[in-house]
């Protein structure tokens, strides 16, 4: 994979982030946050524009990732990655416009379930997919990140999908929709960060000058170019099992650094409502969970790695 | 126990530090109000305040709302040790904390014992045990870790300073009858030179206070707007232009007391966590939560904490036995903040998703509701407010490692 942006990748990120300038933005997401915490005149706008089929525009899964991480960026707050990563590689045309994904049969709390018309879940070594009617939606008070609502699945309610590792599949597509979210949420916290310390003077230097400051900014900004590049590898390369796994393990590794070091890097001001920094912050602690976790994509990734070395199948 | 026989116990000098342990162990069987995390969940702001007043006047009919207080002032003239045998058996307990009247009790009552006149004493000592409400004005919009470079005016005109400026970040300052306020007296002094502490009546003409609404829902922090604000000149703390020299002493010496009441109450929350971690690997029929994984983080949180409460107390016997307060509070604190914020950390973590679901907030137990996306972000109040972690790591290299300072800039 390159890893230089070519001139129509870039192409397509302006066009998306004039887009997002006007249609997304901490303004507009603190409003949707005070209603019911979904965009869906955004969703819509970026389905029109031509920002989640890439494959009928010629492009394919790593613009669709790129998109999310800007997405996730601008706090769009749209059910975009399902839509733009998981639902192209998994279900034929028309896509459900709102799909949401589901860990497991078990009763959990699911981003965005209460507006979704179809939901996709791993069971056995196959892919799930149910519709509204199938399951019990029960909205959630979450006044953190996203909108969720526990999802009860009766037992064998939906129908499999014709792929012969569905489970596997779903899972590594969704977890780069996961890892490209975590990403842009995590530029943006730390863009918003070092904007903080560059402008903010105490003992009269600006704090971003004092070398102790520096360090920690400085290892997050790697954190996070490794997740993001793994991210865009792994999308690349189709949702390759391993990197899928590893990217999003490295991206919920960066993202809980990143919680915690730009809330404690911005003093005071990261606690309270009226500051931005939440907007991201509190979206990778849900992105952090989502897919099982850390533990489960680093299970996975070791997992994958030693059947490797031995030999094995991996499962 | 009755709250007056623990009060006896208490204060006499003769008892063991057995029979005191022993004393609030029982009395906390009645005196600690069963349930009230139950009942505080939820809660109104005026049940809240109404609460923490009724466990205030609890504590202090059974002679332990200000062990740390000398005789003459109505409190127990504890040890330190013996400070820390209460504090440790009230969190056994599971009491709740004294938050609305902290700062009088403890910031208050040390900077007026260390530094006030024996009017300000008199005034106020038995007042704050009464339940007088004090706020902290300290930190302003453009002075935080440079808390020196603080902006607030405070004029002298005859028998009166004027003040006029702005504070943040001030606890319970809606509730509050007084505010310990420092303010620059001299303009033209160098920064550390030209500040006055100064008792601000918080009824006084050309004061306001707003509340600033934090991401954990709570409104505890408030902002002080200071118009043309008079205060009388006997309401100085100490000599005019010396404030900063108060400020420091009296921080210095009650970082201690307080930390090492939290650290004694960490094992509420490490407990909290033990029974997530059982609750959620037996539960969840989840390949997700690695059970292994899991508990050896707890073993490593109980590991973290042990060794804070041992340094905590060995830090507390030599300050006992060489007196002062050194740089030994700051690492306290500091060490205290990080343990915290790692618990909860690891409980946002270990929860998954459940963490995201809103429950009625439970008030009055700031940093150890067990809800712990609330407890992760009220975290940030220990390693950011009172020094944060990053200042006290700055006081451990310059004044224990002896590393030179960083060039300051003159102003």
């Amino acid at each position: 994979m390159d890893f230089d942006l070519d001139s129509e990748q870039k192409d397509l990120l302006d066009a998306l982030g004039t887009l997002l300038d006007r249609h997304a933005g901490p303004e507009r997401a603190r409003a949707v946050g005070a209603a019911d915490g979904i965009d869906l005149p955004l969703l819509e706008r970026l389905i029109e524009g031509g920002f989640a089929d890439f494959a009928t525009e010629g492009a394919g899964p790593l613009e669709a990732a790129l998109a999310v991480e800007l997405v996730a960026a601008r706090v769009g707050l749209a059910p975009y990655g399902s839509r733009a990563i998981v639902a192209p590689a998994l279900l034929d045309q028309p896509l459900p416009e709102v799909l949401a994904v589901l860990d497991g049969a078990e009763p959990a709390p699911v981003r965005y379930a209460q507006f979704a018309q179809a939901f996709l879940m791993p069971r056995g070594t196959e892919a799930i997919r149910l519709e509204r009617n199938e399951v019990e939606i029960e909205p959630i008070e979450s006044p953190f990140a996203y909108p969720f609502a526990t999802v009860t699945v009766p037992d064998g309610a939906g129908e499999a999908l014709p792929l012969a590792d569905g489970a596997t599949t779903l899972r590594r597509w969704q977890r780069i929709a996961i890892a490209a979210e975590m990403v842009g949420c995590m530029q943006a916290a730390l863009d918003l960060t070092v904007a903080y310390l560059s402008d903010r003077h105490q003992f009269g230097r600006p704090l971003g000058s004092f070398q102790a400051l520096q360090h920690r900014l400085a290892e997050l900004h790697i954190d996070i170019e490794g997740a993001r590049w793994l991210t865009r590898q792994a999308a690349w390369r189709g949702a390759d099992d391993e990197l899928a796994a590893i990217a999003c393990t490295a991206a919920a590794e960066a993202a809980d650094k990143t919680v915690g070091e730009t809330h404690q890097l911005s003093g005071a001001m990261g606690l309270t409502k009226e500051y931005d920094l939440h907007l991201w912050t509190m979206r990778l602690v849900a992105l952090c969970q989502e897919g099982g976790g850390v533990s489960r994509h680093a299970a996975d990734a070791a997992g994958r790695v030693s059947a490797t070395v031995a030999g094995e199948d991996g499962r | 126990v009755k709250a007056s026989e623990l009060a006896d116990l208490v204060a006499d000098p003769g008892s063991s530090d057995a029979d005191v342990r022993t004393g609030v162990a029982e009395w906390a069987r009645e005196g600690v109000p069963a349930g009230w995390r139950d009942w505080m969940r939820g809660a109104s702001e005026a049940k809240f305040v109404d609460f923490q007043r009724d466990w205030f006047g609890r504590l202090r009919e059974a002679g332990i709302v200000a062990p740390h207080w000398p005789l003459d002032w109505g409190g127990a003239g504890c040890s330190l040790s013996r400070q820390a045998i209460i504090a440790e058996e009230l969190a056994r307990a599971g009491a709740p904390q004294i938050l609305v009247n902290s700062v009088a009790l403890f910031h208050a009552a040390a900077t007026l014992t260390h530094a006030g006149s024996d009017a300000q004493r008199r005034r106020h000592l038995p007042a704050i045990l009464a339940g007088e409400v004090w706020c902290q004005g300290f930190s302003e919009p453009g002075a935080g870790s440079d808390l020196a470079g603080l902006q607030t005016r405070a004029r002298r005109d005859g028998e009166r300073f004027v003040v006029n400026g702005q504070k943040i970040w001030s606890s319970y300052a809606q509730y509050a009858d007084f505010c310990l306020l420092l303010a620059r007296s001299d303009p033209e002094a160098p920064k550390r030179k030209g500040i006055s502490f100064l008792i601000l009546d918080l009824k006084s003409a050309g004061v306001e206070v707003r509340p600033i609404r934090q991401s954990t829902g709570e409104q505890e922090f408030c902002e002080l707007f200071l118009d043309d604000v008079e205060i009388p000149v006997d309401c100085l703390i100490g000599e005019e232009n010396e404030g900063w020299r108060v400020a420091q002493q009296t921080l210095a010496a009650e970082r201690g007391v307080q930390v090492l009441d939290q650290v004694e109450r960490l094992s509420g929350t490490v407990g909290r966590f033990a029974a997530d971690v059982k609750r959620v690997t037996e539960e969840r029929d989840r390949a997700a939560v690695d059970g292994g994984a899991a508990r050896q983080e707890l073993g490593g949180i109980i590991a973290e904490a042990e060794i804070l409460r041992s340094i905590c107390h060995r830090m507390l016997t030599d300050l006992e036995r060489h007196g002062g307060a050194g740089p030994e509070a700051s690492i306290l604190k500091l060490m205290y903040s990080e343990t915290l914020q790692r618990l909860d950390d690891a409980g946002t973590r270990l929860v998954g998703l459940e963490a995201q679901v809103e429950r009625p907030l439970l008030r009055g137990a700031s940093w150890e509701s067990g809800d712990w996306l609330v407890d992760y972000l009220a975290s940030w109040a220990w390693t950011v407010g009172g020094g944060t972690s990053e200042i006290l790591r700055n006081v451990v290299a310059e004044r224990v490692l002896g590393l030179p300072r960083e060039p300051e800039v003159a102003s």
